[in-house]
C-alpha cells in the first residue's frame, strides 16, 4: 500500500528534561496512526543536538536505542534555533515534516489535525495558531505579536504573523527551504519563497518553560535579533517608500521650476522683492530627490544581490499527487 | 585488474582489485596509502569474450603463482569491476552477468590450485539499485530491484554467497557514490554538474527537483573497505554492510550547493521521466562502526577543488 511518511524535527536545546515525556507522546501518535492502518505513518523523529550541554546528547542517545524511528543529530556547538530546524529537515525523508519544540509547548496530538488541515486546505505549510498567550508572560505575547506584525506589514508579508515554530510543511517545500536557508535567513521567510500556500489551526500552546524556572532561551535580545533576521530575509518593501519619495521630490522640483520660469516670463514682477530663495528651494528639492532616488536604486541592487546570496529560487515545482491519499481520512475525521 | 601485495601483521596477503573506475581507483590509493606494493596490472577486455577468457586464464595462472611465490596466506579480491550503471539495459546487464560468471569461475580455479590459500571474495555492490523506491532503509529492508542493474546486482550478491563457494563472501553496498571526474569513467550527478556549471554548460538532470538521494564521498568508502580487509580481527563483522550518509538530499538542494561551491547559477534542467525520480534514503542504523562518511559539502568542494585543478575551464 502506498504510504504518506511523517517526519518530526525538534531542535534541542537544554531539554533533557522534557525529551522522554515529549518521545512518548509521538510514539502514541505513532501507534495510534499504525492501529489506523494507514496510509498515514510517522516514520521518523529526527532530534537535533543543539550544543545543549545539559545532557541531552545522552538522553537521545538512549532514546534512540530503545525506539528505532529516533535519529539524532548532533550540532557541533549551538548554532540557534533555525539552523539546526534547516539541520534536522535535510536530515528527513517524509512526504510531510513537522517541527516542534522539545518542551512539550508542541502537543504531538495535534500533529494529525495539522497535517489534516494543510491537506484540506490544499496548502503547503499549516502553523500552529495560538489561541490567547502562549508564553505565560503578557509582555513577551504582545512584544511577539507587536514584532511580527510590524515586520509583516514592513516586508508585505501577510504570512509573518502566523510564523510559529511549530509548523507542518510539505516535505520537499521544507527541505528546499532548508537547503537554501543561511545563518542569517528566517526560515519561514526561505519558506515563503517556495509557497504560498500557508494556512494555520487555532490551538492551545502553552510554553512550559518559564513554569519550569528554567529560563527562556528566548529573551528580549533573542526576540530583535529574530526581527532583525526576519527583515534581512524578507523584501522590506518599505525601503522603496524612500525612492517613491525621491521620485515625487524630483518631478516636483522638475515641474515646479517649469513653472517658475513660465511665470518669470508672464509676471516678472510677481519675483520682486527677496530673490533666491525660491530656486535655493527647488535646487534642494531637486538634489534631495535625486539623491534619495539613486539610494533607492542602490538599496534595490543590493536587495536584488542579497536575495541572489541566500538562494531565492527562480522557480520550484513541487507534486501534490500524494495529498488524494489524505482525503479519506480528512473526510473520516472532517477539515479540523 | 590491478594486484597488489599487502603485508600484514602476520604474513601477507595478495589484493585483486577488479576494476580502476572511481571505487576502484580510490581503493588502490588507499591500499597504496596503507602500505599495499603494487606487483602489476592487467586489462580485460571485458566487451571481447574470447579475449576475455584467454586474459582470465593468464590471471589465472600469475594469481596462483604469485600465491605460491610470495608466500601469501590469503588472497583477497575485491570486484567493483562493471559498466552497467542504473540505465543499463536488459542486454548490458546480461553481457555483464556472463562476464563476473567468468570471473567468478576463474577465482574458484585458483582456489582449486592454492589449497592453502583464504581467499576472501568483497563483492562492491549497489545499496540504490537494491533499494530503488524505499525510504528509510535499515536492517530490516529487504531488497526489492526495479530494474536490470539492481537485479544483476543483486544476482551477483547470490552468486559470491552460494553454498559451497570456496571464498568467505563479503558485501559492500554503496548509495550514490561521489568522486571526482577522471577521463573514461562514467560522471556522476555531481561532477558533471560541477564540470558544466564550470564551463557554463546545462546540464539535464534525471529526476524531480524534489527527488531523495543519498550520497557518499569515494574515498570515505575506498578508506573504510582498506581499512576492513587490512584487519584480521573482523571475523565477527556483518558480511554484508551498506554505506550511506544516511542524510537524504534533494537534487534542488545538490544544484543549490553547487551553486554555492561555484559561486555562479548553473544552468540545469529536468528530465520528467518517471522511470529516475523515486526516493532513496537510508536510516542511521544501518552506519556500520567504524564508518564515518563527511558531508556533501565537502564532497561538492572537492568536485570542484579537483575539476579547477585539472583545468575544468579550459
Amino acid at each position: 500500500m502506498e504510504e504518506v511518511l511523517l517526519s518530526t524535527v525538534t531542535p534541542v536545546y537544554r531539554g533533557a528534561a522534557w525529551l522522554p515525556e515529549l518521545v512518548s507522546e509521538l510514539e502514541k501518535v505513532s501507534r495510534e496512526l499504525e492501529e489506523a492502518g494507514g496510509p498515514l505513518r510517522l516514520a521518523e523523529a529526527i532530534f537535533v543536538d543543539d550544543g545543549s550541554g545539559d545532557g541531552s546528547d545522552e538522553v537521545l542517545a538512549e532514546l534512540s536505542e530503545r525506539h528505532p524511528w529516533v535519529h539524532v543529530v548532533t550540532l557541533s556547538r549551538n548554532f540557534g534555533q533555525h539552523p539546526a530546524t534547516s539541520a534536522g529537515i535535510l536530515h528527513s525523508s517524509g512526504d510531510w515534516v513537522a517541527t516542534l519544540d522539545e518542551d512539550l509547548q508542541h502537543p504531538p496530538t495535534q500533529l494529525v489535525p495539522l497535517l489534516l488541515r494543510a491537506v484540506a486546505s490544499g496548502s503547503d505549510v499549516a502553523y500552529a495558531r495560538p489561541r490567547g498567550g502562549v508564553h505565560g508572560s503578557v509582555f513577551r505575547d504582545a512584544s511577539s505579536r507587536l514584532i511580527k506584525g510590524l515586520v509583516g506589514r514592513l516586508a508585505g508579508d501577510e504570512h509573518v504573523p502566523l510564523f510559529n515554530s511549530f509548523r507542518m510543511m510539505r516535505g520537499s517545500v521544507a527541505r528546499a527551504a532548508a537547503a537554501v536557508s543561511t545563518h542569517d535567513t528566517y526560515f519561514d521567510v526561505a519558506l515563503g519563497w517556495f509557497t504560498n500556500r500557508v494556512t494555520s489551526l487555532p490551538m492551545e500552546l502553552h510554553d512550559t518553560r518559564p513554569d519550569m524556572a528554567r529560563g527562556s532561551g528566548y529573551g528580549p535580545r533573542a526576540l530583535l535579533s529574530h526581527a532583525r533576521r526576519m527583515l534581512i530575509s524578507s523584501d522590506v518593501k518599505a525601503l522603496r517608500i524612500g525612492a517613491s519619495i525621491g521620485v515625487t521630490a524630483l518631478l516636483t522640483s522638475l515641474v515646479s521650476t517649469l513653472l517658475v520660469l513660465g511665470m518669470w516670463m508672464v509676471r516678472p514682477e510677481f519675483f520682486d522683492g527677496v530673490r533666491g530663495w525660491l530656486s535655493l528651494f527647488l535646487a534642494i528639492l531637486f538634489f534631495g530627490g535625486m539623491t534619495a532616488l539613486l539610494a533607492g536604486i542602490a538599496v534595490e541592487y543590493n536587495a536584488t544581490l542579497l536575495r541572489l546570496a541566500q538562494g531565492k529560487p527562480t522557480f520550484f515545482v513541487v507534486d501534490r499527487s500524494k495529498d488524494r491519499l489524505l482525503a479519506p481520512l480528512v473526510e473520516r475525521d472532517g477539515a479540523p | 585488474m590491478i594486484l597488489l601485495r599487502q603485508p600484514m601483521d602476520a604474513g601477507t596477503q595478495l589484493v585483486a582489485v577488479f576494476g580502476v573506475g572511481l571505487i576502484g581507483s580510490a581503493l588502490v590509493d588507499a591500499l597504496e596509502a596503507r602500505g599495499a606494493v603494487r606487483e602489476g596490472r592487467h586489462a580485460i577486455a571485458w566487451e571481447d569474450p574470447r579475449e576475455r577468457a584467454a586474459q582470465l586464464a593468464s590471471i589465472e595462472g600469475e594469481l596462483a603463482a604469485t600465491l605460491h611465490s610470495r608466500s601469501c596466506e590469503t588472497l583477497q579480491v575485491i570486484w567493483a569491476a562493471g559498466r552497467c550503471g542504473f540505465s543499463a539495459s536488459e542486454e548490458e546487464a546480461s553481457a555483464e552477468r556472463a562476464s563476473f560468471e567468468e570471473a567468478a569461475a576463474m577465482l574458484e580455479a585458483v582456489a582449486r590450485r592454492s589449497p592453502g590459500v583464504a581467499l576472501r571474495f568483497l563483492l562492491i555492490s549497489t545499496a540504490g539499485g537494491l533499494f530503488e523506491g524505499q525510504r528509510r532503509v535499515d536492517g530490516r529492508s529487504s531488497p526489492t530491484p526495479a530494474r536490470p542493474y539492481g537485479r544483476l546486482k543483486l544476482g551477483q550478491e547470490q552468486r559470491i554467497q552460494a553454498e559451497g563457494v570456496p571464498w568467505r563472501p563479503e558485501i559492500v553496498r554503496l548509495t550514490s557514490v561521489v568522486g571526482p571526474a577522471r577521463a573514461g569513467q562514467r560522471r556522476g550527478l555531481i561532477s558533471t554538474l560541477v564540470q558544466n556549471g564550470l564551463r557554463q554548460q546545462p546540464t539535464r538532470i534525471v529526476g524531480r527537483m524534489e527527488t531523495l538521494r543519498d550520497f557518499v564521498w569515494v574515498e570515505d568508502v575506498a578508506s573504510f573497505v582498506a581499512r576492513r580487509i587490512g584487519s584480521r580481527g573482523d571475523s565477527g563483522a556483518d558480511r554484508v554492510v551498506t554505506l550511506a550518509s544516511a542524510k537524504p538530499s534533494s537534487l534542488a538542494e545538490v544544484q543549490r550547493l553547487v551553486e554555492k561551491t561555484l559561486g555562479r547559477r548553473i544552468y540545469v534542467s529536468y528530465s520528467l521521466a518517471p522511470s529516475n525520480d523515486v526516493d532513496i534514503t537510508f536510516s542511521p542504523s544501518l552506519r556500520p562502526p567504524g564508518w564515518q562518511p563527511c558531508d556533501l559539502v565537502a564532497s561538492v568542494r572537492r568536485v570542484h577543488r579537483d575539476a579547477l585543478a585539472r583545468g575544468a575551464t579550459a
